[in-house]
């Protein structure tokens, strides 16, 4: 059931990045990459390897609809592995009970906005620095990366709020 | 050994990781080889489908917009269709008239674009069916676009004015001063004309158009002056030009097939050789 779940959220997701995302362009400077969404609502347990497979078919599969291959896998590869250490380094206070699930519902605000906040800023700086290939213009494209940083924060804490629930104890 | 194996195993997502990682990086940094090129072509046989779909639907929610854009275009080219038959220049009157054919226009709509990176890319909803390769100019109504990166059979990609490895030669109408059109990243209405050897009888609002090109027709729009850097840098001045086309909405463009292009290369192969 669990596996039918997050098949259903990585097409939707993916669907709603190619189909939606990618045509918002706010003063053509901001394109919000919700797709990492995925990554970020994986189970705690979930095996490693797993996570980081699955960042890359995420990515790469985002990469297709778009001109060059690699760009978004790479970000999203280094974020599925960077994911476990991230949670290790924010969570300090918070007990891990079984059920809970890195959503916004199951966690404080607080944990979850930091947990969102610094994966996405890593990805989408290494996604327009890959880009960019040079620090020609570092501080445009630091700055355009922070945008969309706004963007796609905002788009994710939406998605949290409609479509998650707290998970129950059982 | 035996602590290696158990190494290896505990350690699977690291090399995971680096694996992929080392594959990604292969991706991006070959994208400049021919092979790569093919690769991500023929993805877009996959993707394009969706894109189709998805561009159709925006098409009918802009149509408006584009509406009033071809109506735009028609007054344009009706006056100059009066213009011409009323006063023909002399240069026009003279010119063989074989040079009409020279270029070739396909229609193809935009299904993707980007603007808010360094390197933008569009993909097209045309290919090598459709006569499109590698090398050919696009244009919009309004001003010029890219240029054909790679085809696929039904899709091609093009490489955005909004590139860092774009450049092509541009002149001011009715001046004698040319340069090179390149875009400095910063903001996607806006090009840089580098080159320019003078700048004292170029004023702002000057129109920019394209030189002598084998891939896009001369004369072709692309801008206006918008701002002049008095100070020059190294003998030579830079000149902000406007795009008329905003490249953020383009969907209707040409693809330029010059019909030449083949003895031209062939020429040049010729001279090579000697």
């Amino acid at each position: 059931m669990n596996k039918i779940i997050y098949g259903l959220t990585f097409l939707l997701l993916l669907l709603c990045q190619i189909l939606l995302a990618n045509n918002i362009s706010l003063w053509g400077m901001i394109t919000p990459m919700v797709y990492i969404m995925f990554i970020l609502v994986l189970p705690f347990h979930m095996s490693k390897s797993l996570v980081v497979l699955l960042g890359f078919a995420m990515g790469i599969s985002v990469d297709l609809f778009t001109g060059v291959l690699g760009q978004h896998a790479a970000a999203s590869v280094l974020i599925a592995f960077l994911r476990m250490p991230m949670i290790r380094i924010i969570s300090t206070q918070i007990k891990f009970e079984e059920h809970l699930r890195p959503i916004l519902w199951d966690m404080q605000f607080s944990w979850y906005f930091q947990y969102a906040l610094y994966l996405t800023l890593i990805h989408h700086v290494v996604f327009f620095f890959l880009d960019a290939m040079s620090f020609q213009n570092f501080f445009l494209v630091f700055g355009i990366a922070l945008l969309n940083v706004t963007a796609t924060l905002l788009l994710i804490f939406i998605f949290q709020i409609i479509f998650y629930k707290a998970s129950k104890r059982y | 050994m035996r602590n290696l194996f158990d190494f290896i195993l505990k350690n699977t997502h690291v090399f995971l990781f680096v694996a992929l990682e080392i594959i990604c990086m292969l991706f991006i940094y070959q994208s400049s080889s021919y092979r790569q090129w093919v690769i991500n072509a023929s993805s877009k046989e996959i993707s394009g489908p969706f894109l189709e779909a998805r561009a159709t639907y925006k098409e009918y929610i802009h149509l408006k917009k584009i509406n009033e854009n071809l109506q735009d275009q028609n007054r344009t080219l009706i006056s100059q269709v009066y213009n011409h038959q009323l006063h023909p220049s002399i240069e026009e009157k003279y010119t063989d008239s074989l040079q009409n054919t020279i270029f070739e226009y396909l229609k193809a709509n935009v299904i993707e674009n980007t603007t808010h990176l360094q390197n933008n890319y569009l993909i097209l909803d045309k290919g090598s069916k459709d006569s499109i390769a590698a090398d050919m100019g696009v244009i919009s109504p309004f001003g010029i676009v890219g240029i054909v990166k790679d085809v696929s059979s039904n899709f091609s990609i093009v490489l955005s004015l909004l590139h860092n490895d774009f450049s092509i030669s541009a002149k001011i109408v009715k001046k004698e001063v040319a340069g090179i059109l390149v875009w400095d990243g910063v903001n996607h209405s806006k090009a840089k004309l580098k080159n320019i050897s003078s700048v004292e009888n170029i004023r702002i609002g000057d129109t920019v158009v394209v030189q002598h090109s084998l891939i896009f027709p001369e004369n072709y729009p692309i801008g206006i002056v918008s701002k002049i850097d008095k100070q020059a840098r190294g003998g030579y001045f830079v000149l902000d030009v406007f795009l008329f086309e905003k490249l953020d909405r383009v969907n209707k463009v040409w693809v330029v097939k010059n019909n030449y292009i083949g003895q031209l290369n062939e020429l040049k192969e010729k001279v090579k050789n000697e």
